[in-house]
This record gives structure tokens, C-alpha cells and sequence, in this order.
């Protein structure tokens, strides 16, 4: 028996039916030709009612092991503050689109131009656009800018100190328009760049040259000033991939002359969330005419037509593909906009002294970590000599790291990440990321569960 | 009921976060470094080369988390969302998204697990990413789906990618330099097919808005790598000769591209893979009900036929059936590798993967349903009300949008598209799309989607009535619209001529003067 309201509703259905003259809505997928039309449902799980949906989801993600992690590589686990988390699911802003028609969406716009000038700040680069997918795709749209910019030069140097994932997506990004690459040597001993390699592939052919600062083994490029130089030097640009927490603390890349910054901005409060969605942000200093290079959307500051008011607006699209189609700086459209607000209010909230304390931390438990597992007999850490921001290469000498993760998961543990597919000749290796989510208890035991392993291989 | 629907915005002049008073009372603290850890490294600075040391500290505001929750209120505030109405923006499809979905995606294994974790710790998150991947092949027909794509034209690029490594697969890298494209499609299909190296060649619509099979031969060579297409298209029009479209293109060795921004016409009615089709990007942030974030994140898997499975992006996730363990597969060797960081945007997936669920394959086919002929009965609506056009094939029922022509309105009031649009938000609705696509000069694109009444549909139609009125009796009044929206019109062009980016910029301007 069909409830009054139930009733209602097929009469409301059949209103707008007979309003079109339909006997049926199927009527209205009539020129969709048989040939092509599923004869059989789709063989699909559910429907399930919102009860029995949460309880199967729980059941599957009970299947995860909870444990407190030392893995980075891209991805950091930094505290989220509670106003952040709020901000970023307020349905006002999660649950509008693109902001096509500023009148209405003063809101996100000013967050976003807010967000492009913390970042500014940030870098040292007085230009931000309002993201990019990641850290990795950013990079490659900057390589295409340079590539752009400098017209004729059709090759890129990268540093080898690289993580793999990140050159993996900057391949495919090169790969359309048939950019060369050639990778720079680190420094065996230190982990930095290698400046006489660096020179020694810096032609007059070459647009630029992209560096990590601090790079994927975590150490801190010190002679980053030099390298610009160099890198200017054939006049090629200068794109540098930087830890937007650790520049609380560390020189901004507007201060040693890069041209371009990117970065992942996961840390600036954005869950891991198994791997994304994150955020990439992208500076550059302004110039009239290398801004119309400039790949995703921007948010300027005007007027309203009658001059009175300030307001918001999506700028310089002319850019982009909605309007250039095949002439368009990058296909780039949806970017990342609510996690980027949502780094908008983190910066506001830690402000210069909440950053700095932050990275203080992260930098500070990174090396105090490091030191202690480099007093075990069987370990090293970390295994460059340069100076290490929060992530450090850990060697075992004589066990493996598949054993060490083992042990490290039995007691709720995991990190750090193996490098043996990437960097073999570094030998039984793992990378630790530690940042200020990492209590000293936690610490303790990690140190315990390593302690414990280079016993069992003979260590006192 | 009031008589005129209004705007559920509110009015502020918010100062930017920069503008606002400093304060010292109980601001934000990170956690202090343990005491142990002090003592062992005395001055954390010192632990940075000298000449890598940040002197001026950044310029970020000082606020307490008190002024900071006013402030983004307040932004908030003046920001427009479907939750608050009507949101009817062609090929977007802004349709209410699950409450429910969002709370799963806040879980704390959602959230708080690390990418590169061992699969034995992650076992609740493969499977996730597994089983969205097999309901994804079976919604499109395809053999397997990649669910690593960020966004609909990062989809693009990576099936563009995927494609162009088939044909170097086979030694036809070298000659297959060409990619064809209706120029009724999304501006992201030209500027992913020039990102990935193509030459664009772009083909006229017939008089019925569809392609034109004669062009499409006369187009298509041993040049032809794909032909990019969405189905239904832009003008809402389901593209009747797909089979002998793909025949076209298959038979020169070139591949078909399906867009899927408009997947939402077809859910359980047709799939993309039995039309010929042979790669195709989902954007779950429109069709699956996960939020657009304001502009992001969003999701963009790719789903392809057979023989472009060796291709896609790695890792793929899989199930091993001896074990009973699912794992992340790397040894994908003709893979392209990686089009962006780790796995896929996760909490997106998850938001996908719980619609689906709840909906099933009946639910799916209900949504799709429900929203043309809500497309269709607005549209009769609008046309009813004259002023209007509907150009190309007005006798075709239209899928999930419509787009309509104000050409005539234009030339007989003085009042374009734009100012309807601007009129429309005075009146406490989200404009329709306008100006796309470029083959209607005074395109309004609408697309009400599934989640909206009968009630709203007409609520809209006679703000439609209204704003027709008024361009033929006091123009004016559209013309200066919109006026009840927490601002004016904007100067545009002073925003591309000097434009101001950063509040550094602002500073520098303010200095300059």
C-alpha cells in the first residue's frame, strides 16, 4: 500500500510527464538506438540504506592496521587544527562549484586571494596561483612555463636527488611536447647537489633546472644561492621544490633568486587521506609578460563596476582553456580550491610564530631521532653528511629493512620507507619522517623496537 | 511564502585576513619540543646551514582562533552552494551530495593513513580503491580503471597519455599526430589534446548539433591518434550515430576519447564501452556526489578497453585470491607511470564509493532518469515562457542539460545572456552556464540535475518570467544586476589590467600611489 506521501510524489512525476507529453520518462531516451542500450542492469552491490552503508564501510576499513607513522616522502602527518577541519567542511564553501559568478562566491574568492598571499609570503615570490593538483604535477607545470618562457630551449635539467614518483609524473608531463631531461648529480657525501655537475650540464640550450630544497633525502641544500646563480648564469630559470612548514625557519626561494616555487601543501592542513587528495602551490614573482605563462587560476583584487567596493574575481583566465582551448597555458580546470583555503586558515592561525615553533619541532625530533639510532652499532643515520631538516636516511648494516618493518608493525609502528628499488647502491635503507605529531613516548619506543633489532644482530 | 525569492546571502565588507587587529589573547600554540629533545639540541635554528637561516620571519597575520572563525563565517556567508538553492550550472552537474558520504571520508582510516604504508596495514583501503575500480569498468563497460587522475581534464591528459603510448606501442608514435574534436566540446579536450603534443583538428556540428559524419571522414587519416567526444553532448543531445562514428575512427586505427563530464544522462541506460568507446574519464565529484570544494579537489578516473590496460598508470590495485590479501600492483611494464603523486585522491573515492553503494544499479538508473526529464520539463518550461530559442534538433529530447539561445531577446531588449544570468542572482538562484557552448552565441546552458523538486523548477521558471518581463517593460533593472548580492558587478577588466594577486601586490600598489 503506497503512503499519501509516496502518492503524492507519482503524481507529481506523472504531472511533469503528461507536461511533456510522455506516457513514460523512458520516452525521453528514445533516440538513444537499441544497438547501444544495456540489456540487463548493471550488476552493481546495493542499494543499501544509510545504516547498513556505515556499518559495511566500517567492517572494510576495520581491515586496516592502526599504527603511528614515520613514513614521508611527500606526504607528512602534521596536526590539523579543529578550526581548519571546520572551515573546510562548511557546506557554504565544500558544496559550491568553480566560482563562475563572483557576485555569489565573494567568499571562496577572498579565501583563495588569501591563500595565494600567505603562500607569497611563505616563498618570497610576490605571485601564487590558487593550486595545483600536487607537488608533482606542479613541478611539471612549472617546467613547462620555463620551457614556455624561454621559447627556444626544448631541455630541462632535474636533480637525481628526486623521489621516483615525483620524476615519474614530470616525465609524462614532458612527454607531450617532447622536452628533454637530463638528471644532475648529487653529492655522494654530503646529499647535496653536485655544483660541478650541475655546471658542467648547464648549456646555453638548457630552460631550466628543478632542485628540492630540502630534497628527498632530507637534506637541506645550503648552497641553494649558488645554484640559482649558476643556474642564471645561462640565463635558464631556476624552479625549486620547498616544504612550505619548513618555512617557518628556512630562507624563502625569493631570498636566494629561484624563479618558481612549488611545494606540497598536505602539511598545511590537509589529511593524508591514504594519498590525496593534497594540494600543490605555485609562486613565481609577477612580470607582465611571464605571468600570461602562468599555468591554473589566479584570484585578483578590484573594484566593483561602480568603484565603491572591493571585490574578487577570477583574473587573467585568457589564459586558460575555457577561452584558449588548444593554446591554453595547461588543460588544468577543477584544481584542489577547498584544501588550499583550508591552508589559508592554518597560515592565519599558526601565524610566524606558530610556523616557526612547528618546523622548530620537526627539525629538532628529526635530529635528535637520527643521533640516537645512529648510536646503534648496526645502524646509520642519517647516511649524508649535509644537514637534515625532518627527513633522514636510515642504513642497516648487516639485517634487512623488510625485518626492521616487521618488528616495526608488530609494535604498531611503521616508517620508514624502503628505498631499495630506488637507490639500491645506498644499500639497506629506509627513509623517517618525523614531525611535530610525534610525541617523545613514541619516539622512546620506536628507538626501542630498533634497539631491540640491532641486539639480535650482535650489537651490545 | 514570500513573493519574490531572494538572495541567502549575506552582505559584509570583510577586511582580509591581513587587515585584521593583532591580538596576543590566546593564540593558536603548536605543541613544544620535549625537553629531552631541548637539551640535546640546545638552538633548533642552529641546525640550518647559516646561509640557508630565514631571517625576516613571514609576514602572516597574528589573530586569535576567535577572529578567525568570525571571519571565515562571514566568507562563508556570501558564498552561494547547492545546499542553500538552486545551482543549475550546465556540464557541471551541481547535485546534492550525501551528508553521510562526507562523514565516512573524515575517518580516521580514511584520513590519517600514510600512501606508502605496507598493504598489510592497509588492507580496508586497497579493497576500497579495488571494488570502486570494478564498479567503475562495469558503470562504463570497461575492462580496467585507473583511479589515480586528480580532476576531468587531468583524466583527459592521462587517457590522451595512455593512448599516445599505445600507438608508440605499435610504431605508429611518429605518424598518429592528430587529435579530432567537435567544436561543440569542452575546452579541456583541445588544450589536453596540444598538452600532450597533438595537433587539434576541430570539426563543425551539423544542423542538428551532432557530428557531421561526412566531416568526421573527411577528417580522420593515418594521422588520426583519437577522436574525443562526450554523449550525450554539450547541447544535451545523445549523438545517435556513435557506432558509426566509432567504425570511422576505428577503421583508420585511431581510438575513441569519451568525455565524461556528462556521464550523468546515461547511468544504467548505456555504457560508453558498448558504444565503442575506448578510453573514458568519471568526474566523481559531478556524477557521484562528492563535493566540488568551491573549484576542488576532485577526481577523474579512467576506465579503457583491453588493449589499453598494459598502459595505464601504476599502480593498479588487485586482489589476490590464494591470500585472501588486496595489494597495490607496480609491475605494470608498459605503464606510463605516474600522472601524480601516490594512489589517487583518495577521499574522493571513498565519497564516490558510498553513492554508489547506497544507490545501486536501480538508484543509478533512477538519478539519470530523474534528471532528464527534469532537464527535459524545465526546458519546456523556459520555452513556453518565449524569448527563448532552442537551437539544433528542438524536436530531440535533450539528457541531463539544455542549452538555450537569448539571440533574439538580445536584439529585441537590449538584454544579453550575461544580464539575465546576473538578474538570476538577484533572485536567489545560481546562473545557469553561460557562453558555452561556443556554438550558440547566447548560450544558457542548464542543468538542474536529479536532486532538485518540481517546486524548485517552476521557482526558477517564474524568476525566468520575471527577469522577461522586466527586459521588455524596465530594463534597467537587469541591466544593473545583480544589486541584492553582497556585491555589484565587477570591473573585470581593472582586475586584468592592473592586476592585484597578493596582498603584497596590494601593498606594493598602495605604496606606488
Amino acid at each position: 500500500m503506497k503512503t499519501e506521501n509516496e502518492g503524492s510524489a507519482n503524481d507529481i512525476q506523472k504531472e511533469m510527464e503528461k507536461f511533456l507529453g510522455i506516457e513514460n520518462v523512458d520516452e525521453l531516451f528514445k533516440d538513444i538506438p537499441d544497438s547501444v542500450r544495456l540489456k540487463n542492469p548493471l550488476k552493481l552491490l546495493g542499494p543499501m540504506s544509510e545504516r547498513d552503508l556505515a556499518i559495511y564501510i566500517d567492517k572494510i576499513l576495520s581491515l586496516n592496521k592502526p599504527v603511528v607513522s614515520f613514513l614521508g616522502g611527500g606526504a607528512q602527518d602534521h596536526y590539523i587544527p579543529a578550526i581548519v577541519q571546520e572551515v573546510i567542511t562548511k557546506p557554504e564553501l565544500l558544496n559550491a562549484y568553480t566560482p563562475y559568478q563572483p557576485e555569489v562566491a565573494q567568499g571562496m574568492l577572498q579565501g583563495m586571494f588569501e591563500f595565494q598571499s600567505l603562500i607569497s609570503e611563505l616563498t618570497g615570490l610576490n605571485v601564487t596561483n590558487s593550486s595545483m593538483y600536487d607537488w608533482a604535477t606542479a613541478i611539471g607545470e612549472a617546467l613547462l612555463m620555463s620551457v614556455r618562457i624561454m621559447k627556444k630551449r626544448q631541455k630541462v635539467l632535474i636533480s637525481k636527488s628526486i623521489h621516483p614518483d615525483r620524476l615519474s609524473v614530470i616525465k609524462n608531463y614532458l612527454a607531450g611536447p617532447q622536452i628533454e631531461y637530463e638528471m644532475v648529480n648529487f653529492d655522494s657525501e654530503t646529499g647535496e647537489v653536485d655544483l660541478a655537475d650541475l655546471k658542467k650540464k648547464l648549456t646555453e640550450d638548457i630552460a631550466a633546472f628543478y632542485f628540492e630544497n630540502p630534497n628527498s633525502f632530507g637534506v637541506i641544500e645550503s648552497k641553494a644561492e649558488a645554484i640559482c646563480a649558476q643556474v642564471h648564469e645561462v640565463e635558464a630559470k631556476a624552479v625549486v621544490g620547498v616544504d612550505p612548514i619548513s618555512l617557518g625557519i628556512m630562507k624563502p626561494p625569493g631570498k636566494y633568486d629561484a624563479d618558481i616555487a612549488v611545494g606540497e601543501g598536505q602539511g598545511l592542513g590537509t589529511p593524508i587521506s591514504f594519498g590525496g587528495p593534497h594540494f600543490g602551490f605555485f609562486s613565481t614573482n609577477y612580470n607582465p609578460k611571464t605571468i600570461r605563462q602562468m599555468p591554473g587560476r589566479l584570484v585578483g583584487l578590484t573594484k566593483t563596476q561602480d568603484g565603491k567596493q572591493r571585490a574578487y574575481v577570477l583574473t587573467l583566465s585568457t589564459r586558460e582553456q575555457h577561452i584558449r582551448r588548444e593554446r591554453a597555458t595547461s588543460n588544468i580546470c577543477t584544481n584542489q580550491a577547498i584544501l588550499a583555503f583550508g591552508a589559508g586558515v592554518y597560515l592565519s592561525l599558526l601565524g610566524p610564530d606558530g610556523l616557526k615553533k612547528t618546523a622548530e619541532y620537526c627539525i629538532s625530533a628529526a635530529n635528535y631521532l637520527a643521533s640516537k639510532i645512529n648510536e646503534l652499532e648496526h645502524f646509520d643515520a642519517p647516511i649524508f653528511t649535509g644537514a637534515h631538516y625532518n627527513e633522514f636516511i636510515v642504513r642497516v648494516k648487516k639485517g634487512t629493512m623488510a625485518k626492521l618493518e616487521t618488528k616495526l608493525i608488530e609494535q604498531g609502528f611503521v616508517g620508514g620507507y624502503t628505498l631499495e628499488k630506488c637507490h639500491p647502491e645506498f644499500g639497506e635503507t629506509a627513509i623517517f619522517c618525523v614531525t611535530e605529531m610525534h610525541t617523545m613516548d613514541e619516539l622512546t619506543k620506536l628507538l626501542e623496537v630498533l634497539r631491540v633489532y640491532d641486539k639480535e644482530l650482535g650489537g651490545k | 511564502m514570500p513573493e519574490e525569492k531572494t538572495t541567502t546571502l549575506a552582505f559584509y565588507r570583510e577586511p582580509l585576513v591581513f587587515e585584521l587587529e593583532e591580538t596576543k589573547y590566546e593564540r593558536y600554540s603548536p605543541p613544544s619540543i620535549p625537553k629531552e629533545i631541548m637539551k640535546f639540541v640546545k638552538k633548533p635554528l642552529a641546525l640550518i646551514p647559516k646561509e640557508m637561516q630565514r631571517i625576516d620571519p613571514p609576514s602572516l597575520p597574528k589573530l586569535a582562533e576567535f577572529q578567525l572563525a568570525r571571519h571565515y563565517l562571514h566568507l562563508a556567508q556570501m558564498n552561494f552552494t547547492v545546499d542553500s538553492g538552486f545551482y543549475p550550472l550546465g556540464s557541471c552537474t551541481m547535485k546534492y551530495n550525501p551528508k553521510i558520504n562526507d562523514l565516512i571520508s573524515t575517518d580516521k582510516r580514511v584520513a590519517m593513513a600514510h600512501p606508502f604504508q605496507p598493504a598489510r596495514t592497509v588492507q580496508g583501503n586497497i579493497r576500497i580503491l579495488y571494488e570502486t575500480e570494478q564498479m567503475l569498468n562495469e558503470l562504463a563497460g570497461m575492462a580496467r580503471t585507473t583511479l589515480q587522475p586528480s580532476a576531468g581534464a587531468h583524466g583527459e591528459l592521462t587517457g590522451i597519455m595512455v593512448i599516445r603510448a599505445y600507438h608508440i606501442d605499435k610504431g605508429e608514435g611518429e605518424t598518429r599526430t592528430e587529435v579530432i574534436i567537435p567544436d561543440s566540446a569542452h575546452g579541456t579536450n583541445p588544450a589536453t589534446a596540444a598538452m600532450a603534443g597533438y595537433k587539434t583538428v576541430i570539426i563543425k556540428s551539423k544542423e542538428n548539433g551532432l557530428v557531421d559524419l561526412k566531416a568526421l571522414k573527411a577528417a580522420v587519416s593515418e594521422k588520426t591518434a583519437a577522436l574525443m567526444l562526450t554523449n550525450p553532448n554539450t547541447l544535451g543531445l545523445f549523438e545517435e550515430e556513435i557506432l558509426a562514428i566509432a567504425k570511422i575512427v576505428h577503421d583508420v586505427g585511431g581510438l575513441l576519447y569519451y568525455d565524461g563530464a556528462n556521464f550523468n544522462a546515461i547511468m544504467g541506460i548505456c555504457r560508453p564501452g558498448d558504444m565503442g568507446f575506448d578510453a573514458i574519464h568519471f568526474n566523481l565529484h559531478k556524477t557521484f556526489g562528492t563535493p566540488h570544494g568551491g573549484g576542488g579537489p576532485g577526481s577523474g578516473p579512467v576506465g579503457v578497453v583491453e588493449k589499453l590496460v598494459p598502459f595505464l598508470p601504476k599502480p593498479l590495485p588487485e586482489f589476490n585470491k590464494k591470500t585472501g590479501k588486496y595489494y597495490l600492483n607496480f609491475d605494470i611494464p608498459k605503464s606510463i607511470g605516474k600522472i601524480k603523486g601516490f594512489w589517487g585522491n583518495y577521499s574522493v573515492i571513498v565519497r564516490a564509493y558510498a553513492y554508489i553503494l547506497a544507490l545501486g544499479a536501480e538508484g543509478l538508473k533512477r538519478v539519470s532518469e530523474q534528471a532528464v526529464l527534469n532537464a527535459n520539463y524545465l526546458k519546456k518550461k523556459l520555452l513556453d515562457l518565449g524569448g527563448w530559442e532552442l537551437p539544433y534538433a528542438p524536436e530531440i529530447p535533450r539528457k541531463h542539460e539544455f542549452v538555450l539561445d537569448g539571440e533574439e531577446l538580445k536584439k529585441e531588449t537590449g538584454i544579453s545572456t550575461l544580464d539575465v544570468a546576473k538578474r538570476l542572482l538577484d533572485l536567489g538562484f545560481h546562473a545557469p552556464t553561460i557562453y558555452f557552448p561556443l556554438i550558440v552565441h547566447e548560450a544558457l546552458m542548464v542543468e538542474p540535475t536529479e536532486t532538485e523538486t518540481k517546486q524548485t523548477l517552476d521557482d526558477f521558471s517564474d524568476a525566468m518570467k520575471q527577469i522577461l518581463k522586466e527586459s521588455k517593460e524596465n530594463p534597467e533593472i537587469v541591466l544593473s544586476a545583480p544589486q541584492n548580492t553582497p556585491v555589484g558587478r565587477i570591473d573585470e577588466v581593472l582586475a586584468a589590467k592592473e592586476p592585484i594577486l597578493t596582498w603584497r601586490m596590494l601593498k606594493q600598489k598602495e605604496e606606488e600611489k
